[in-house]
């Protein structure tokens, strides 16, 4: 049982009320000389001054009006079944996040928005009223969705079903949750890797750090890209040069390049020409190229087991080795009057996995931009979550329109009223009709 | 101008010879014969002198116009003798707001007296308050008026009144038939006031009562429970007012009733006077019906003045 206004209850206090003027009414009666009793005597049919046998009854159906009334005041509300089932229910309301990155597939075969859609309707079921938000700023609606939750009575709480990619929601949006609303953040696991949309196509996501958060714009590069550099093999070998550039592809992503960069397969007619003229690198640029080349986990590991065709020219850098120790591919600076800049000597097949290795690392030690590490969304972890949420505590006053059980009593008391008013009439009643008898007799 | 001095100015006046005169002046603004006729040394009639008569009522200049005795007859020579029985138990001190009933009882006493004594009667009074009496015999004059309303002026109502002793010991005081009016509330020991007005009525005196009532007591206004408390006994009850009103308001008309009903029969003069009501013109009505009231007044023809 519980009260909506306890504090009406101190209005027990009015029950000294009648108590004390039962105790004290007869001494509280207001006094009059009057000349003589006599002719007042004489119109009493039994004395008064004796109380009444009513009395006591009238006092405790008095006491009970003021109970009944006080109680009414204060608002009871009985802990029922079905109550305290709705209690147990809290009101709900789920901000499902749909950003971009939720597309993804996650462990099973449905991207991760459907999966917390799911999931979002399993916990509408089971909440007493609720209220679905889908959003791209999961963060952004935590206010609106809080002053929604504020209107509800019950128990409330506030639910986030995100992958909580880093600034989907922020610590300082929950500010705006008041205290006493519970938030609860459900994460949907995303597989790492970003969804292949088609067998051509790469999709990928660039994301930035703003200050007022993180943005991340779906990238999805067109089939026909121009590759940033040049490739240059014998025309038997296009359709193997072909293959190895959309094997590239899965790996770059390109962007605007202005640097003139030619993959030179051994298979390329004036390669020999192209050697004779070609010189160590020499620009700053240049040797940047040459660290990001060397550098390539990529092409390091494929070439490994790569087959080197020919003996590699000895100029320029190398840029990758077998591990017979081989020169798998070398960089050099083409020599003047070339159409090229900077020349990589590929010294494998074009049509191998070593080939695309060299292409695809061509392509992004030329074309950096879109830096994969870059392309890896960063996740709130599960400690920190775990550290913002919080259960819902406190219990929201009831709205007006949900009802007491006070009526119930005002009902009572009512009741109680009229019984004390037909008490209080009834010896009346018998009294005045004997004193009318006796006045009779006197005239007579 | 006939006096209509509400009774509170009247007892506004704290000089309650004054007020008594207010009010005496308001009814002798009106022409009507003295009600307490006896003084005036009215000629009456001739008749025919007979041995034994007083030769000072012969009348001479009859007798030598026409040589036969005549004896001058006059109305009652001898002054009256009123007492006044005025009830000074504590109930004439209700209400205790306003105009009390002792208050408006020594106005109309005082004015009486004023009254009798211009008129040369005598007055006497016999005040009866916690069963003490005080008395003054009847006598006439100015100086004994203003003696009398002082001392009823001093008397405060307490206590209760013997009815039955005040109204005998009054009657007897006069010592020989008189007039005796006996004010009060009559509320004490209804039986014995009733014999005793009778008794002392068949004796040959003039009896009458003047009933001085309140309105509070008529129209009982009280509501709720009330404490009410015995103004003589000093016994509480605690009554429901509203309950009893009704009974109450028909057991006082019946008490009025019952009063004027034993006066009449007892041939004793009555007059109901409410202190709501400005005590001149009461008193006036009294009065006129005492003066038209046949053998009202001791108008016996005497020889003797």
């Amino acid at each position: 049982m519980r009260w909506l206004s306890p504090t009406a209850l101190f209005g027990l206090l009015a029950l000294a009320v009648p108590i004390l003027v039962h105790i004290f009414g007869r001494r509280l009666a207001r006094r009059q000389r009057f000349p003589t009793l006599r002719l007042l005597k004489d119109t009493l049919p039994r004395p008064t001054t004796r109380s009444r046998p009513s009395d006591l009854v009238l006092l405790l159906l008095r006491c009970a009006v003021i109970v009944a009334a006080v109680l009414g005041l204060a608002q009871p509300i009985w802990s029922t079944a079905s109550r305290s089932r709705s209690a147990q229910q809290p009101a709900r309301a789920i901000v499902v996040d749909t950003s971009a990155s939720m597309q993804r597939l996650t462990s099973g075969d449905t991207t991760a928005v459907d999966q917390a859609r799911s999931l979002a309707r399993r916990m509408l079921d089971s909440a007493r009223s609720s209220l679905l938000i889908e959003t791209d700023d999961p963060g952004q609606q935590l206010a609106g969705a809080a002053s929604w939750l504020q209107s509800r009575a019950g128990a409330r709480e506030l639910v986030v079903v995100s992958d909580f990619q880093r600034g989907a929601v922020e610590e300082g949006q929950l500010a705006a949750v008041p205290r006493g609303i519970g938030v609860r953040f459900t994460r949907v696991a995303a597989a790492g890797a970003p969804a292949v949309m088609d067998d051509r196509s790469v999709v990928a996501l660039r994301v930035s750090a703003q200050l007022d958060g993180t943005s991340a714009t779906w990238i999805e590069p067109a089939v026909d890209t121009r590759w940033p550099f040049a490739v240059l093999a014998a025309k038997r070998d296009s359709d193997a040069v072909h293959a190895a550039s959309n094997a590239a592809r899965v790996v770059h992503v390109s962007s605007d390049s202005t640097r003139d960069v030619a993959v030179v397969f051994p298979s390329y007619e004036t390669r020999q020409g192209l050697v004779a003229g070609a010189g160590s690198l020499d620009a700053p640029w240049q040797g940047d190229l040459l660290h990001r080349l060397t550098h390539d986990s990529l092409l390091r590991a494929v070439s490994t087991s790569a087959r080197v065709l020919g003996p590699c020219p000895v100029i320029g850098a190398p840029i990758a080795r077998n591990v017979s120790g081989e020169v798998v591919a070398t960089i050099a600076r083409a020599g003047a009057g070339a159409d090229h800049e900077v020349l990589v000597f590929a010294c494998v097949e074009p049509g191998t996995l070593a080939a695309s290795a060299i292409l695809a690392s061509v392509a992004t030690a030329v074309d950096p931009a879109p830096d994969f590490g870059e392309l890896e969304p960063a996740f709130v972890p599960d400690e920190e979550l775990r550290r913002w949420e919080r259960p819902a505590t406190e219990i929201a006053p009831p709205s007006p329109d949900d009802s007491s059980d006070g009526r119930w009593f005002w009902l009572t008391a009512i009741a109680l009223l009229l019984i004390e008013e037909l008490v209080r009439r009834s010896p009346r009643v018998r009294q005045r009709r004997a004193v009318t008898e006796v006045s009779r007799e006197r005239v007579a | 101008m006939t006096s209509a001095l509400s009774p509170d100015v009247v007892s506004a006046i704290d000089d309650l010879e004054l007020a008594a005169r207010l009010v005496v002046e308001g009814l002798r603004a009106g022409s009507h014969r003295s009600p307490f006729h006896g003084y005036s040394s009215e000629f009456q009639q001739h008749r025919p002198y007979r041995v034994g008569d007083d030769l000072k009522y012969l009348d001479w200049k009859l007798l030598a116009r026409t040589d036969r005795l005549y004896t001058r007859q006059f109305r009652e020579t001898t002054s009256m003798s009123v007492m006044l029985v005025v009830d000074g138990s504590a109930s004439m001190a209700f209400p205790e707001a306003g105009v009390s009933k002792w208050c408006y009882a020594t106005i109309v006493a005082a004015s009486l007296a004023h009254l009798i004594v211009s008129q040369g009667d005598a007055v006497g009074l016999l005040a009866m308050a916690d069963n003490r009496m005080t008395y003054l015999p009847a006598k006439g004059g100015r100086p004994h008026l203003r003696s009398m309303i002082a001392t009823i002026d001093r008397i405060q109502p307490a206590g209760t009144w013997s009815p039955a002793r005040g109204i005998s010991r009054g009657a007897e005081l006069l010592k020989r038939r008189g007039v005796v009016i006996v004010i009060s509330d009559f509320q004490d020991v209804e039986a014995d006031t009733h014999r005793e007005l009778r008794r002392v009525a068949s004796h040959g005196h003039d009896v009458a009562m003047l009933q001085v009532i309140a309105p509070d007591e008529s129209h009982f206004p009280y509501r709720g429970d009330i404490e009410f408390e015995d103004m003589e006994s000093g016994e509480r009850r605690v009554i429901d007012a509203s309950t009893v009103a009704g009974p109450y308001r028909a057991a006082f008309d019946n008490f009025l009733t019952r009063s004027r009903d034993n006066a009449l029969r007892d041939h004793v003069d009555y007059a109901l006077m409410n202190t709501g009501t400005p005590p001149g013109p009461a008193l006036r009505d009294f009065l006129m019906r005492r003066g038209a009231k046949p053998g009202g007044h001791h108008a016996g023809t005497r020889n003797t003045p």
